[in-house]
């Protein structure tokens, strides 16, 4: 064999191969490496590989080429010489999907293996060669905030309760851990944290440092004689497939000392986004107060919810969809309050054929009692009702992904669970209106409708995105009018809006599709329902309102002092940003007369794939599962 | 004509209004002619029914069923287990054939059993006993702070219930009135009450107001006192004041009693007042420590007798000089007050709701709702004037109110009649 694949691992978004090709070849210059993973592919040629220990018999050449070859270590048994062969990749990859990665000379592929991406183990940073090898190809890679911590020989030390490392808090959030801690010492440190399995590591942006000053003397030594020292506040962003929470807190070294990696760790307790955004708020400042970039490091991991991948189990009631008519599937997640299955049982009560429901409840707190109630009522059930369990709460943008794939329907309406349907003619008649636009070949369009709070003033008659003074002029998601009686609007009753509002919203499902459904960077739930209006109209689709009775939105005022507002406003401001950061430009220009750009902007995501059922299972009323993959 | 009532409850077990007025109107409709069947069913759930059935009989009569019905929600009445009560009401409807239900309450069953009844082609008539469908603080419209409520709002209602919010009032109230719709014929047994539910969204032309039946019981011992010699006249040294009612603060105990504590010491000394009722729900609350206060400094006037039963009922009254009826909230048709009328005693009453309205203005008196002050002025100034009701003309009244339920009950047959197509 001339050549090996062994390993490929994630050090903090760069993916290593680490292969091995027999000596003799291993000059050759035409070797490249390439890996592909779901249709995508990133390759590596031979100059960018960085050996692992000296090559042998390298000729002079290499040592001017490379010019950051490593002290040479002999290994006299082995004729295959190791390497790192970096791949950089914009996205993370789709690890559902295989990963394979291929060795070539020229056009001839000499060896391919489909192989896991798995972690490298902290301790291997103890092994020099593969150390500095790992700092050179991560520095090769573009990494050299990464590739600083392993810049350094490395010692591991445990985490010592007398040391001069204090952890006051190791707060888990969904998509981080925010450490909270002190460090002895005059010297300012630079201090990172990594996750145990290096996939994870703190930017230097996402850790704060503050002089602690000494107790009582002013030379910095306390009355103890304990130097003073600083306090640190990180945000470790963590990934879908970092699942152990283990880290290690870094020291990088100064000139001549190595570079010390305490621990591992671990954050055990709940997870405590609102203690989290307490701490982040305080160390780094209100969200309010940072540039886009900042929000995205430090607050966008506290306010997340976890990327795992985002799954359903299936469950069946009332008929199955006839198959004749025309189907519209009304998606409805629901979250927090299993009470509005009020709506739900009168939407039975009032819906005629011609629909389904899919609810996703991504609520293990409440999905006890949804299914519950359902399944002791099922008699009064007459509409077809899939009910899908997601395992977490997916945020809205998700829920509503995940159950579009349940969703049998040419038509689907988005619903808010709060919203009450006492009249649906109105839905009806979009359904219609949609399925003769997609008939006659006409531009697709949205649907949004008028609602009303449940003392019949308007909650939405379309949504508009003005600047806003409260939130530093940024552009928001206006609803005008309301809270105004309905009596005094004077408009059409059918008009093309700049947006709608995703709480009740009908579309083609092949619109939907193509849009590849709501976009999840909107955490937990704003601004992805205007974002799907701006990204179908920038395809040729068109948003309507449609006026029409007996459609309330009862969507409740915040309970104020429930200590849950503030971290609410920074979800909202999180995604605010996001939204301006995407369509400010955009929409500005579209307020002014003349520009009309006709660029693309499409989000960082793949489309949603359907697969198609097989109709024997659909019947079941057995759970089945239903898959998300996010993006 | 096979006709089903169902109550909430067996009056037997459980005494209120509501299902002592569906047993009466079972007991009449039970004679009456052309009801070829009439059965009575309440929901059971103090365990009753002595066996694993979701059904059993009253002490083992055949048309009295009890119903072990399944959870219903506290907030919009919908069953929680609707798939065991549709169950149970299509057994009932199997056994028992009816032609019409006539409903008078759907708590402990849930709303949905009128779309239950309707669908299944019965009949469905519904007496609204009090203000459930409009009200969440125990269907009284009295606000949890106390104040009176004169019209229900889904803002309104969210206020005296933070924690619920006006959107999930829309949705009660919207699920009501969709459940309420499948109701052929409803029955209030006030003006009163119709007024409220009418203000509420009921169609006035789908009300009648028909004042509930009377015990088979109590009526007799009426006819039994009517026919002895006139004991009218007043020989006793201390004016008598009965009070029949559950200890609670909606029946205004503490308003009468802080009425004792305001009268004059001349008064005072004139006054009996008897208390014929127990504090079965309000032990360990503020209510009950207040009164026990006010009790202990009006010993020397006020006596607690205990409960009663309806077979006693009108010789207790009559023992009585006046009947004080001192509710503090809105009352429909409180059956103390048509005893009070069958034992030819007159009232005192607050001024208020369904009390006001079901007084004779020639024979009782009015006193400001929740005014002890008021009531104690009305006590000093009957005392006081030695005022006494014209012993015939309450003798005409208890006269009247006995043949009233032949009335009550032709005007029930004639719904039914008119409903059923007859």
């Amino acid at each position: 064999m001339q050549a090996q694949i062994d390993e490929l691992f994630d050090v903090c978004g760069t993916l290593l191969a680490l292969v091995r090709v027999d000596e003799r070849f291993s000059e050759t210059r035409s070797w490249s490496g390439r890996l592909e993973n779901d249709g995508k592919a990133l390759s590596a040629t031979r100059d960018q590989w960085i050996s692992v220990g000296a090559e042998r018999d390298a000729p002079t050449e290499t040592k001017q080429r490379t010019g950051r070859r490593v002290s040479p270590v002999r290994t006299k048994q082995s004729a295959m010489q190791p390497y790192l062969v970096g791949f950089a990749a914009a996205q993370p990859l789709s690890l559902q999907h295989p990963v394979t990665i291929t060795l070539s000379v020229g056009p001839a592929t000499v060896t391919a293996r489909t192989i896991e991406v798995t972690a490298l183990d902290v301790t291997r940073l103890q092994d020099e060669a593969l150390r500095m090898a790992l700092c050179q190809a991560l520095r090769a890679s573009g990494a050299s905030e990464v590739a600083s911590i392993v810049s350094a020989p490395v010692r591991i030390e445990p985490f010592d309760k007398g040391g001069s490392l204090h952890i006051r808090r190791a707060v888990r959030t969904g998509a981080g851990v925010v450490l909270d801690g002190s460090i002895d010492g005059m010297a300012q440190p630079d201090i990172r944290i990594v996750s145990a399995d290096l996939r994870c590591g703190t930017m230097p942006s996402q850790v704060v440092l503050r002089a602690r000053p000494s107790e009582g003397r002013e030379d910095g030594q306390g009355e103890d004689g304990r130097t003073a020292g600083f306090n640190f506040t990180a945000v470790l962003a963590t990934s879908a497939s970092h699942a152990t929470g283990a880290f290690y807190i870094v020291r990088i070294a100064a000139t001549g000392e190595g570079t010390v990696f305490t621990g591992p760790l671990t954050a055990t307790g709940p997870k405590d986004e609102q203690e989290a955004a307490r701490l982040v708020r305080k160390a780094f400042g209100p969200i309010q107060s940072l540039p886009q970039p900042l929000i995205d490091q430090i607050y966008r991991p506290v306010l997340a919810l976890p990327a795992s991948e985002a799954r359903a189990r299936r469950f069946e009631f009332g008929p199955a969809p006839d198959g004749a008519t025309p189907l519209s599937s009304i998606i409805i997640p629901f979250y927090g309050d299993a009470f509005f299955l009020n709506c739900v049982y009168h939407l039975q009560r009032v819906l005629g054929p011609g629909f389904e429901l899919v609810l996703m409840v991504d609520d293990p707190r409440i999905w006890p009692e949804v299914y519950g109630r359902l399944s002791a009522r099922q008699s009064s059930i007459s509409i077809p009702t899939v009910l899908l369990q997601g395992n977490e709460n997916y945020g809205y943008a998700r829920a509503n992904n995940v159950a579009f794939r349940a969703a049998r329907g040419d038509v689907i309406f988005l619903m808010n669970s709060d919203v009450l349907i006492l009249d649906p003619t109105g839905l009806t008649e979009a359904a219609d209106a949609i399925r003769t636009r997609h008939k006659a070949r006409e531009p697709e369009a949205i649907i949004g409708f008028s609602l009303l709070y449940e003392d019949h003033t308007i909650q939405h008659i379309g949504m508009e995105f003005p600047r806003s003074p409260l939130v530093g002029h940024l552009r928001i998601a206006d609803h005008p009018m309301k809270g105004l009686p309905m009596a005094l609007y004077e408009g059409e009753n059918t008009r093309r809006v700049p947006a709608v509002t995703g709480a009740l919203m009908a579309l083609s499902s092949h619109l939907y599709r193509q849009l590849g459904g709501f976009d999840p960077r909107y955490e937990r739930g704003d601004f992805e329902d205007a974002d799907l209006c701006l990204r179908a109209q920038q395809i040729g689709a068109e948003v309507w309102l449609h006026v029409r009775p007996g459609l309330y939105h009862l969507e409740r005022q915040s309970i104020r002092g429930m200590g849950d507002e503030s971290f609410r406003e920074m979800i909202t401001h999180l995604n605010c940003v996001a939204f301006n950061a995407r369509w400010g430009t955009h929409l500005s220009e579209q307020s002014e007369p003349r520009v009309a750009p006709q660029t693309l902007v499409r989000p960082a995501r793949r489309p949603i794939s359907v697969r198609k059922r097989n109709p024997a299972e659909a019947s079941l009323k057995a759970p089945q599962a239903v898959r998300h993959h996010s993006p | 004509m096979r006709i089903l009532i169902l109550a909430h409850g067996h009056p037997d077990l459980s005494t209120g209004g509501g299902e002592r007025a569906a047993y009466s109107l079972f007991q009449r409709l039970k004679q009456s002619p052309g009801v070829t069947k009439a059965v009575f069913a309440a929901a059971d759930n103090s365990g009753a029914i002595g066996h694993d059935a979701p059904f059993g009989s009253f002490r083992g009569r055949p048309d009295e069923i009890l119903v072990a019905t399944p959870p219903v929600d506290g907030f919009t009445f919908q069953s929680v287990g609707y798939d065991a009560l549709k169950h149970l009401v299509n057994d009932l409807i199997h056994a028992v054939k009816p032609d019409l239900v006539h409903i008078h309450h759907f708590i402990f069953w849930g709303a949905e059993l009128f779309e239950l009844f309707r669908r299944a082609g019965v009949r469905v008539v519904f007496t609204l006993h009090e203000y459930a469908a409009i009200c969440a603080h125990f269907g009284q419209m009295a606000k949890p702070d106390g104040r009176l409520c004169h019209v229900s709002s889904p803002g309104e209602c969210g206020q005296c219930f933070p924690s619920t919010g006006a959107g999930k009032f829309f949705i009660r109230t919207t699920i009501l009135k969709t459940l309420f719709n499948q109701v052929d014929h409803f029955v209030a047994p006030s003006q009163f009450l119709k007024e409220r539910y009418v203000a509420w969204g009921l169609p006035e032309e789908r009300i009648t107001v028909i004042e509930n039946l009377l015990d088979a019981s109590v009526m007799a011992q009426s006819r039994a006192r009517l026919t002895q010699a006139g004991k009218s006249g007043r020989q006793k040294a201390k004016w008598v004041f009965g009070y029949f009612a559950q200890i609670n603060p909606f029946k205004g105990f503490d308003v009468l009693l802080e009425a004792v504590s305001l009268l004059p010491d001349h008064i005072r000394r004139q006054v009996i007042i008897r208390i014929h009722g127990e504090n079965r729900h309000y032990l360990n609350t503020e209510f009950h420590e207040r009164t026990q206060v006010l009790l202990q400094n009006a010993k020397d006037v006020v006596s607690l007798m205990g409960s009663y039963r309806s077979e006693e009922v009108i010789d207790l009254m009559a023992a009585c000089d006046w009947i004080v009826v001192p509710s503090i909230w809105w009352e429909n048709s409180p059956i103390v007050m048509q005893e009070a009328r069958l034992a030819a005693r007159p009232l005192i009453g607050s001024n208020i709701g369904g009390v006001a309205e079901k007084t004779d203005p020639s024979a009782d008196y009015l006193f400001p709702a929740r005014s002890p002050g008021g009531l104690a002025n009305l006590i000093s100034d009957i005392v006081g004037n030695k005022r006494q009701a014209n012993g015939k003309y309450l003798t005409t009244l208890a006269q009247a109110r006995i043949e009233a339920d032949a009335i009550h009950l032709r005007r029930h047959r004639a719904l039914y009649d008119e409903l059923l197509g007859r």
